[in-house]
């Protein structure tokens, strides 16, 4: 039981190389798993995602990452609706924002109770109360982005490995996998960009979305490029 | 002290009887139940067959003894729990893949003790030892009470660092860390015998880790491997 032999290396290298490795798949498949005809009404924000993901400025979000890690001060605030707001981080813009020091009325603790009583209407009740998503990372939501990160990795797992997609509610997962993803820039927890890197990995290529929002998967690539790109 | 082994195959269960031989007054029971709601007739058969095979002098003697007790049913059935209760036991020791029930867990008068691959109470849930050599932490097992919950069972009897360097890839590093589980087992029955023993507390401080993507699977297998080209001293 000696441990003395034992010399880890650390591995900060070798998860940068490996998330640089994702990110220039994630860019060269692009144009298969993001589909322009598929987005629903968002044609010309898909077109922009691609036009992103096959230029040069994912090397500039790798010098410079686009999305803030920091936790901000504060409820952050926003005149936007959460899907715009969705679609400006996707596109590597920073929406305006307001910090108030007014948190909802409903505690993280509470909310989690209504997510949990409330299940076919999550999707919804996500959208509203993270109208920001940026503010899923302030301490108080700790236990929702737990939540979020625990409903990705088993219960939604389970169905993905069993390519029983059809049974889930699509909107539902996807507004949690780019909730997710928006936290998982902050790379000092990594659990979170590697249930994105788990998705991306099962994930169909030709995954026929049944939902309101087609377009969230879109986002959702390029807020996982977003990601990685924070990672390199 | 009365200790139960709860196994889904002879096979396993047995080495791990046999390993708690040299343990001074203590009575081991082999506890083998269904992985799924209930085992037919013929997987009952299969069962003992392969058990035979893979112990033919002991397992007999053993089944004779009243040692080795073939349950029919899950483990959280009223049967299986009536059965366990019969029995007495201070102590089970988990050598299988299921999730206890509360139920199951208030069966034994101390608990059930996992020998978990993991250092708690940081790392919790599954593929712990792949996340600890992808976080450049110590690898190793933590032997504690479980609860109804993921690896949150507050007392812990103890933990160990396990050394993988020399191991050349994941499984091979995983089934040395699962092969010191009787060892460990032992240890903490002796612990668990020494009157002054204190707990220490799994404070709920860690995380709760998931399965590993291919990604980063493949980055703990090239650590591994770079690792097990470190000569020794």
């Amino acid at each position: 039981m000696d441990n003395s032999k034992f010399k880890p290396q650390p591995p900060d290298r070798r998860i940068a190389q490996a998330l640089r490795q994702r990110l220039e798949e994630l860019r060269t498949t692009s144009a298969d798993r993001i589909s322009p005809s598929r987005s629903g009404d968002q044609l010309s924000f898909a077109s922009q995602v691609l036009e992103i993901l096959q230029s040069e400025k994912i090397v500039l979000w790798m010098k410079n990452p686009p999305i803030d890690s920091s936790t901000p001060p504060s409820w952050i605030d926003s005149e936007l609706d959460g899907f715009s707001f969705l679609r400006l981080l996707a596109l590597g813009e920073s929406p305006q924002t307001d910090f108030k020091d007014a948190s909802p009325q409903e505690s993280a603790e509470a909310f989690l109770k209504t997510l949990d009583e409330n299940k076919s209407e999550r999707f919804q009740l996500l959208i509203q109360r993270y109208r920001c998503p940026l503010n899923l990372r302030l301490d108080s939501e700790k236990e929702v982005v737990e939540f979020l990160l625990y409903q990705l990795m088993v219960p939604k797992r389970v169905k993905l490995d069993k390519g029983d997609l059809d049974s889930l509610n699509h909107d539902e997962l996807l507004v949690i996998l780019n909730f997710v993803a928006v936290h998982a820039a902050d790379l000092s927890d990594l659990r979170f960009i590697d249930a994105l890197n788990y998705y991306y990995e099962r994930l169909p290529a030709n995954w026929n979305i049944r939902g309101s929002c087609p377009w969230l998967l879109i986002s959702f690539y390029a807020l996982y490029a977003r990601a990685l790109a924070s990672g390199v | 002290m009365r200790i139960g082994i709860l196994a889904t195959s002879f096979r396993s269960g047995i080495k791990l009887f046999e390993a708690l031989d040299s343990l001074p007054q203590k009575e081991v029971f082999l506890l083998v139940f269904p992985s799924g709601r209930t085992a037919s007739f013929w997987k009952r058969v299969t069962l003992f067959l392969s058990g035979l095979l893979s112990s033919p002098w002991r397992l007999p003697r053993l089944l004779c003894a009243g040692n080795v007790v073939l349950l029919s049913e899950a483990l959280d059935h009223p049967k299986t729990l009536s059965r366990i209760r019969e029995l007495d036991l201070d102590i089970g020791l988990h050598k299988s893949e299921v999730i206890y029930r509360d139920s199951t867990i208030r069966s034994f008068k101390q608990g059930i003790l996992n020998a978990h691959i993991g250092l708690l109470p940081k790392y919790r849930g599954r593929c712990v030892m792949e996340w600890t050599l992808l976080q450049g932490d110590r690898t190793g097992v933590s032997v504690f009470f479980i609860d109804a919950g993921i690896d949150t069972g507050e007392k812990i009897v103890f933990s160990r660092e396990v050394d993988v360097s020399g191991k050349k890839s994941i499984p091979e590093a995983k089934s040395h860390l699962f092969s010191q589980d009787a060892d460990c087992y032992k240890t903490a029955i002796q612990k668990l015998r020494n009157e002054n023993f204190q707990f220490e507390t799994n404070d709920g401080s860690g995380e709760r880790y998931y399965v590993m993507s291919n990604l980063f699977l493949s980055v703990v297998d090239d650590l591994l491997q770079e690792n097990s080209k470190v000569p020794s001293e």
